[in-house]
C-alpha cells in the first residue's frame, strides 16, 4: 500500500477504512464548524472508556470515525455530524438506514474491499445504501460489477458524480428520514369530492366517469358501500364486471387472514 | 382458409429463376427496351396481363415509363437483393413504385417499413388500392389482413410484436422493402424486425433504398454496418456522375441562363465582416480545444445548410467535456449563420431587425465576445445603413434579386415567348419560381403583388422597426404601388386610393397597420399562384413603377392547379418552395407535372431541385425548342454560391467514400441471413436457430427432454417496444415474449421485475407520482423489484448531461435526486440499476437470468389486472390490497395511520357504524377522525368549477370505446415518430 505514493490517491485512501492504517486525521476535524467540533470531541473522549455510546442527538448523522477527512463531509452543512467507531456502516442516517461509501477509483484498486465490508454489514439495516462516487473516466465495467453485487447483497445503489453530490445525498437521507412520501405521490386535490373520486377510481376497472356517476346517484360513500351488487350493476356504464369488483373491494374484510 | 393461403408464385418469382439468362439479356435489354417501347405503343389495345413475365418484359410494357438508369436500377433490384443509394433528386421513387406494382398481388405479402408519411401517401395514391391494405387496429383483424396478401405500409413497432407473437405468417412473407435505409442502426426496431423475419424466412427478399449518401459518411463503417443490419450483400450506387445517369440526362439538357446578380455594396461588406468573425471564432475554438477533433468546424461548413447536423454529429458525444467558452462559441457560430442567411435572403428590414436583437446588453452579457469586435460594429452600422439613409430617413434598400426577377417576368419571358411562338401567339407563359423556404416565398409574393416599398414598410411594422420619417422617394414609390394595387383590386375600398395621395404618411401607416393584422393571420404558405395583367404603354413613362400588376389567384389550393389553368388564359406564375411540408421533395415533381411550365426561375439554388428538373426534362423527351428554360438568379462569388458548391462537393465526396468502401468491403457469404450461419454469431443459446422452433414445439407438447437448452425468456411489456432494449435483448440470444402486463416493464424471473425509466421518464414519473404507484405494485407482487435508470448512450453518463441547456440545471437535478432518495427510503427493497446504455442493460439482464427460473407469461399478465390469486411475496400480505389503497386515498388516512386502521377496523361496513370518536381513536387523531367520518357519511358535491368537467365526462362516457382506439393510434404514431428520429 505504501508504494502508492501518488498524491492524488491520498484523500481517497484517507477516506477509506483501511484495516492496517487506522490513523486519525487530526487537522480536518478542527476546521469543521464549532458545533460538530465539540461533538467529535465528546465522542472521542467517551469511546475510550465505555462500550455503551453516550446518548446522542437523534438528529445527527452518525459517521464512522474512519470516514473522518473524507471530502464529501464538507458539503454536509444542514445536519450535525457525530463521529463514532461502534457502527458497522460508514454512515448511519436513520434508525433503519445506513450508507456505505465507495469511490470507484478506490474500488478499481481494491475490488475486494466492498465484499469484506458487506460481509461484516450483513443484513443489519432495512435500507442499505451503497453510495458510489463515479470518479473514473470509464466507469461502466466497475459499475456493472457493483450493480450485480448490490443486487445479490440487497443494497440500494446510488450514484454521485462528485464529492459535493455525494455529501448532499447523505444529508438528504438524514433529512428525509421521517418524511412521508407525499412528495412523490400523486397529488390529490384537497376537495373531498375529488378525493372520493380518486379513491374510487383506484379500484381497478372503475374509471373517472363511473366514480362521478356513482357519487351523483348514491350521494355519499355510505350509500355506495351499503348498496347491493345488483343495484351497483344497474348504474349506467358500470355493468356486472365492474360492479362485482367494486362490491367485493368495499365489502371484503381489511385483513385477508 | 386454404384459398387465402399465400402462394408465393407470381410473375416475378419466375423472373428470379431466370437470373442466369438475364446476364446476357442485360446488355441488350437497353436497346431491346427502346425498340419494344415503340412496339408497345403500336399495339394500342390493352392485352390481358400475361401471368408470367420476366422483369425485362415488364419494363417493355407501354405503361412503364422509366429512364434508362431507372430501368437498370429496377433490374438490379428485381434480380438481387440489395441496398440502393442514389443521389438526391435522381428519385428512386418511380423504380420503387414499379417494383411495388409488380408485387401487388393477393398472392404476395409485401411489407414496406420505415417510410415517412409523405412517402406512404405518395405510393398509396399511385398504387392499386385493391392490393394496398391499411394496417388494422386489432390483432385479430391484422392477422386476417396479413393473410390477404398485398402491400402493407406498416409501423415497425406493430410489426415486431406481430412477428414475435407469430401473428404474421413469417414463412409466407414475399419480401420486405426498407426505405430511408441510412437510418437503420443496429438497435432500432427496423433491424429487429428484419432479424426476426430472416430467422424464419430464408426465401423472401429484402430491398433497401436510400437517397442520402451523406448520411453514410457519419460514424465508423456506417455503410457496412447498415448492410449487415439489413442482411444485404449487394450495394448499388447511383451518383449523378454515373455514366448511365449522364447518358440518360445529357441529350435532354435544358436551356439554362445564369444571371449573376451583384450584391449591394452594404451586403457584400456585411458578408465579409461576418466571415471574418466566423473565421476568428473558428480559430478560437480550435485554440481552446487542441486535443479534441474539430475537423468539421470550418468556415466553409459554417455557411452550409447542414452545419447544425455536422456539429451535432461531431460534438454530441463530447459535449459534456467542452468548457463553457467553447459552447458559447458554438452557439454564436449558429447565430452568425442565421445573420448571414437573413442578410443574404431576407429583406433589409427583417435583417436589420434580427441584427438589432444581438446588440442589446442582455446578449452582450452572454456571448463569447464577438460583439466587441470591430467587424461586429461594422455589421451593425452597415445593416442600419441598409434601412436608413444619411438623413436618418427610412429608405430601405431593395433586395438585389427583385429587380432582375421583375424584369425577367415582365420583359424577358414575354419577349422570349414571342420569339418562340411568333408575335401573335395566344398562349400565355407559365412560369415556376422556385425558392428555398416559405418565408422567401411569401416575400416574393408580397413583392410581386404589392411592390417592394410597400412590403418593406410592412416588414418594418411587423418587426417594430422604428420608421420615423419616410424618405420622399420611398414614400412616393410605396404609394404609387398602393394605388396601383388598389386599382387592380376593385374589391378593396376604393376611397383609399383617393385619400392616399393627399394625406401621405400617417394615413398610410394606420392603414398599413390595419392591413398588417389581416396579413399576419394568413401565415407563410409554401406555394402561391399569381397571375399577371400586363398594362401597356402609358406607364412606360414612369421607369421605377412596376409595369405590370401581379395578382394572386385567390383561394387556390395546390391541388386544383390544373383546374385553374383551364379557366385562366392569362399568364400564370407559380411560386413554390423546393420542399413542402405535405409532400416533401416530391412536391416539385408533382407541380411540374401539373403546371407544365415553359420557364423556371431558380430564385435560390438547390441541388435536389436542379436534378429534379433535369429528370423531368429527360422524361418529357421534348425537342430542344420546347424544353424548359431555366433562369438562375445567383449572387456569384458569395456565400450563396459557395454553400451550393459545398453541398455538391460534400455529396460527391460522400459517394467517393461509398464507392471506395464498396471496392474494399468484405461481405461474408452468410450476410444475407439465408443460411443459419448469420445467426450463430449472436445466438448463443441454441446450437442452431432452427432448433429454436423445435424447442418451442417440444415444450408445447410437454416434452421435458429438450429442457437442457431452453432459450432464456424475458417477458416484455407491449408498450416497451418503443424502446431499443427489447431488440438488444433479443440480439443477445434471449427470447422476448411480448405480453401486456400492468406491473413492471420486464419480468426476468418469477422474482425479478424491472421498471425501466429513461431520464426524462424518471423525472416525469417522480413528479406525477406514477413511479410511486408502480413501485407499490411491484413491491407487492415481486420479491425483487428493480428500478432501471437508463441513460442514452449518445449522451454523457451523467444526470446533468440531460439538462445542459436549461438554466436551472442544478436545482432540478438536486430535486430529482432528493425525490429518488425519498423513493428508496419508502421502498427499501427496491433495487436501483444505473445503466449507461441499453446495450449494457441487455448484457446485465442476461447475467441476472443465469441459472434462474423462467418467468411465467400468464401469471405476469394476470398480476395486478385482476385480483391475484396467488400470495406472492410481499410484506403487506395481511391486508387486502385493494381496500388498503382505497382507504389510503380517503381524507384523514395517510401512510402512517393506515396500518392501525386496517388492523383494528375490520371492514368498511364496520367503519360505517363507528362514531366519530371511535374513528378518531383508530386514526389516533381527532382531526383525522372527523375528516374520515365526514367523507363516509356526508354527501359531497363537486365544486362549481369541477361541474363542467364532470358533466362533460358523463356526456363523453358513451363514446368511451373510441378513446381506446385513439390511444392505440396515438401510440402507434408515437412509435413511428420515435423510430424516425
Amino acid at each position: 500500500m505504501d508504494d502508492l505514493g501518488d498524491d492524488s490517491f491520498d484523500d481517497v485512501l484517507a477516506a477509506m477504512d483501511m484495516p492496517t492504517a487506522p490513523k486519525q486525521s487530526k487537522v480536518e476535524a478542527a476546521t469543521k464548524s464549532a458545533e460538530t467540533g465539540t461533538k467529535i470531541g465528546a465522542s472521542v473522549s467517551s469511546t475510550g472508556g465505555a462500550a455503551k455510546p453516550p446518548p446522542s442527538n437523534p438528529h445527527s448523522i452518525w459517521v464512522h470515525t474512519k470516514q473522518r477527512g473524507n471530502p464529501i463531509l464538507k458539503s454536509i452543512l444542514n445536519v450535525p455530524l457525530e463521529f463514532r467507531d461502534d457502527i458497522v456502516a460508514d454512515y448511519v442516517v436513520g434508525r433503519t438506514s445506513c450508507i456505505l461509501y465507495l469511490s470507484l477509483k478506490y474500488h478499481n484498486l481494491n475490488p475486494d474491499y466492498i465484499c469484506q465490508r458487506l460481509k461484516t454489514l450483513g443484513k443489519l439495516y432495512e435500507l442499505r445504501v451503497l453510495l458510489v462516487q463515479v470518479d473514473t473516466p470509464e466507469p461502466n465495467n466497475a459499475l456493472k460489477s457493483l450493480t450485480r453485487i448490490s443486487l445479490l447483497a440487497d443494497l440500494t445503489m446510488m450514484l454521485a458524480w462528485n464529492a459535493e453530490e455525494a455529501g448532499k445525498i447523505i444529508e438528504t437521507y438524514k433529512q428525509f428520514e421521517k418524511r412521508p412520501p407525499d412528495l412523490i405521490m400523486e397529488r390529490v386535490e384537497s376537495n373531498p369530492h375529488q378525493k372520493l373520486v380518486a379513491a374510487l377510481t383506484n379500484i381497478k376497472p372503475v374509471n373517472k366517469t363511473d366514480a362521478v356517476t356513482l357519487l351523483q346517484i348514491f350521494g355519499n360513500l355510505e350509500n355506495i358501500a351499503n348498496a347491493s351488487e345488483e343495484r351497483l350493476s344497474q348504474v349506467m356504464g358500470l355493468g356486472p364486471r365492474k360492479a362485482k369488483k367494486l362490491f367485493k373491494t368495499l365489502h371484503e374484510p381489511f385483513l385477508s387472514k | 382458409m386454404s384459398d387465402q393461403e399465400l402462394a408465393p408464385e407470381s410473375g416475378i418469382e419466375v423472373a428470379e429463376k431466370e437470373v442466369t439468362q438475364q446476364e446476357e439479356t442485360a446488355s441488350t435489354s437497353a436497346a431491346a427496351a427502346a425498340a419494344a417501347a415503340a412496339a408497345a405503343l403500336e399495339s394500342q389495345e390493352d392485352e390481358e396481363l400475361a401471368n408470367l413475365v420476366t422483369a425485362e418484359e415488364y419494363l417493355m410494357r407501354k405503361d412503364v415509363v422509366l429512364l434508362e438508369y431507372e430501368k437498370q436500377m429496377f433490374l438490379d433490384l428485381v434480380h438481387t437483393d440489395g441496398l440502393l443509394v442514389c443521389a438526391k433528386g435522381l428519385s428512386y421513387e418511380r423504380v420503387l413504385l414499379n417494383l411495388l406494382n409488380v408485387y401487388s398481388d393477393a398472392g404476395n405479402l409485401l411489407l414496406v417499413i420505415n417510410s415517412s408519411d409523405i412517402e406512404e401517401q405518395y405510393y398509396k395514391s399511385k398504387l392499386e388500392s385493391k392490393f394496398v391494405h391499411e394496417v388494422a387496429n386489432t390483432a385479430q383483424e391484422r392477422e386476417r389482413v396479413y393473410l390477404e396478401g398485398g402491400i402493407q405500409f406498416i409501423s415497425t413497432r406493430i410489426l415486431v410484436v406481430d412477428l414475435l407473437k407469430q401473428r404474421i405468417p413469417i414463412e409466407l412473407i414475399t419480401g420486405v422493402i426498407v426505405l430511408r435505409a441510412h437510418s437503420i442502426i443496429e438497435s432500432c426496431q427496423e433491424a429487429f424486425a428484419l432479424r426476426l423475419y430472416r430467422q424464419r424466412n430464408k426465401t423472401g427478399f429484402i430491398k433497401a433504398f436510400s437517397s442520402s449518401p451523406e448520411a453514410f459518411t457519419i460514424g465508423y463503417a456506417h455503410i457496412e454496418r447498415t448492410m449487415r443490419n439489413l442482411f444485404l450483400k449487394h450495394l448499388y450506387i447511383w451518383p449523378r456522375f454515373h455514366a448511365t445517369v449522364r447518358a440518360a440526362l445529357q441529350p435532354w439538357q435544358t436551356q439554362t441562363i445564369e444571371l449573376h446578380v451583384p450584391l449591394s455594396v452594404h451586403m457584400s461588406s456585411i458578408q465579409t465582416h461576418i466571415l471574418d468573425i466566423m473565421n476568428f471564432l473558428v480559430r478560437e475554438i480550435k485554440r481552446i480545444n487542441r486535443t479534441v477533433d474539430m475537423e468539421a468546424i470550418t468556415v466553409e461548413n459554417c455557411v452550409t445548410k447542414k452545419f447544425h447536423k455536422i456539429l451535432q454529429a461531431q460534438l454530441d458525444c463530447i459535449w459534456h467535456q467542452l468548457n463553457s467558452q467553447t459552447k458559447l462559441i458554438v452557439a454564436d457560430l449558429k447565430i452568425l449563420r442565421s445573420l448571414m442567411i437573413s442578410t443574404m435572403y431576407q429583406d433589409a428590414v427583417s435583417a436589420y431587425a434580427l441584427i438589432k436583437r444581438y446588440r442589446g446588453t442582455e446578449y452582450a452579457m452572454s456571448n463569447s465576445g464577438w460583439t466587441l469586435l470591430d467587424a461586429a460594429e461594422q455589421i451593425f452600422m452597415l445593416s442600419k445603413q441598409r434601412v436608413y439613409n444619411g438623413q436618418n430617413e427610412f429608405a430601405p434598400e431593395h433586395c438585389p434579386k427583385w429587380q432582375p426577377l421583375n424584369e425577367l417576368l415582365t420583359v424577358d419571358i414575354p419577349s422570349d415567348m414571342r420569339k418562340r411562338l411568333g408575335a401573335n401567339h395566344l398562349q400565355a407563359p407559365k412560369v415556376l419560381i422556385l425558392c428555398q423556404d416559405a418565408r422567401t416565398c411569401y416575400q416574393l409574393k408580397q413583392y410581386l403583388t404589392q411592390g417592394g416599398a410597400r412590403f418593406l414598410l410592412q416588414q418594418a411594422m411587423h418587426h417594430e422597426v422604428h420608421v420615423g420619417k419616410l424618405n420622399e422617394e420611398f414614400a412616393r414609390q410605396s404609394q404609387a404601388n398602393a394605388m396601383a394595387s388598389n386599382a387592380a383590386q376593385p374589391k378593396s375600398k376604393p376611397q383609399q386610393a383617393a385619400v392616399a395621395p393627399e394625406q401621405p404618411q400617417l394615413d398610410e401607416l394606420t392603414q398599413l397597420l390595419l392591413d398588417n393584422d389581416a396579413e399576419q393571420l394568413q401565415m407563410f404558405e409554401e406555394s402561391y399562384m399569381l397571375t399577371m395583367t400586363q398594362t401597356q404603354a402609358p406607364l412606360k413613362a414612369e421607369p421605377n413603377a412596376n409595369e405590370s400588376i401581379f395578382e394572386i389567384i385567390p383561394e387556390l389550393e395546390q391541388f386544383d392547379v390544373s383546374a385553374a389553368l383551364q379557366e385562366q388564359r392569362q399568364p400564370c406564375i407559380c411560386l413554390q418552395t423546393f420542399k413542402t411540408e405535405r409532400e416533401g421533395a416530391l412536391a416539385l415533381e408533382h407541380m411540374l407535372e401539373q403546371l407544365q411550365p415553359q420557364y423556371v426561375i431558380m430564385y435560390n439554388t438547390n441541388v435536389t431541385a436542379i436534378r429534379q428538373l433535369e429528370v423531368y426534362e429527360a422524361r418529357c423527351r421534348r425537342p430542344p425548342a420546347e424544353r424548359l428554360k431555366i433562369y438562375f438568379l445567383i449572387h456569384a462569388r458569395t456565400v450563396e454560391e459557395q454553400s451550393y458548391l459545398t453541398s455538391l462537393r460534400r455529396e460527391k465526396s460522400a459517394f467517393e467514400l461509398i464507392i471506395d468502401t464498396k471496392s474494399k468491403m468484405v461481405v461474408p457469404e452468410y450476410q444475407d441471413g439465408k443460411t443459419d450461419e448469420a445467426f450463430v454469431l449472436f445466438k448463443s443459446y441454441d446450437d442452431e436457430p432452427a432448433g429454436n422452433a423445435q424447442t418451442r414445439q417440444g415444450a408445447n407438447a410437454g416434452a421435458a427432454l429438450t429442457a437442457a437448452r431452453i432459450t432464456p425468456k424475458i417477458i416484455v411489456d407491449m408498450r416497451e417496444f418503443r424502446s431499443d432494449l427489447p431488440c438488444l435483448i433479443h440480439r443477445r440470444g434471449l427470447e422476448v415474449l411480448p405480453v401486456t402486463i400492468t406491473i413492471g416493464d420486464y419480468i426476468l424471473t418469477p422474482e425479478i421485475c424491472v421498471e425501466r425509466k429513461s431520464i426524462s421518464d424518471l423525472i416525469g414519473s417522480l413528479n406525477s407520482g406514477r413511479l410511486y404507484n408502480q413501485c407499490v405494485q411491484m413491491q407487492r407482487y415481486y420479491a425483487k423489484p428493480i428500478l432501471l435508470i437508463e441513460f442514452d448512450q449518445n449522451r454523457p453518463f451523467h444526470l446533468q448531461g440531460k439538462f445542459m441547456l436549461s438554466q436551472q440545471t442544478t436545482a432540478t437535478n438536486a430535486d430529482i435526486m432528493q425525490k429518488l432518495q425519498l423513493l428508496t427510503l419508502h421502498f427499501p427493497k427496491l433495487r436501483l440499476i444505473w445503466s449507461p446504455s441499453p446495450y449494457a442493460t441487455a448484457q446485465l439482464f442476461e447475467e441476472l437470468k443465469l441459472g434462474k427460473e423462467e418467468p411465467d407469461a400468464q401469471l405476469a399478465a394476470s398480476l395486478g389486472s385482476e385480483e391475484a390469486l396467488t400470495d406472492a411475496a410481499g410484506d403487506q400480505l395481511q391486508y387486502n390490497n385493494a381496500i388498503h389503497d382505497f382507504l389510503l386515498r380517503l381524507p384523514g388516512v395517510h401512510t402512517r395511520n393506515v396500518h392501525g386502521l386496517l388492523r383494528r377496523g375490520g371492514s368498511l361496513r364496520q367503519l360505517l357504524e363507528r362514531t366519530q370518536t371511535e374513528l378518531a381513536d383508530l386514526l389516533q387523531s381527532t382531526e383525522s377522525g372527523k375528516l374520515l367520518w365526514d367523507i363516509l357519511h356526508v354527501a359531497h358535491l363537486p365544486e362549481k368549477d369541477e361541474v363542467a368537467g364532470s358533466t362533460a365526462l358523463l356526456a363523453a362516457s358513451k363514446q368511451f370505446g373510441h378513446g381506446a382506439h385513439n390511444r392505440f393510434r396515438k401510440a402507434a404514431g408515437e412509435a413511428k415518430r420515435g423510430a424516425r428520429r
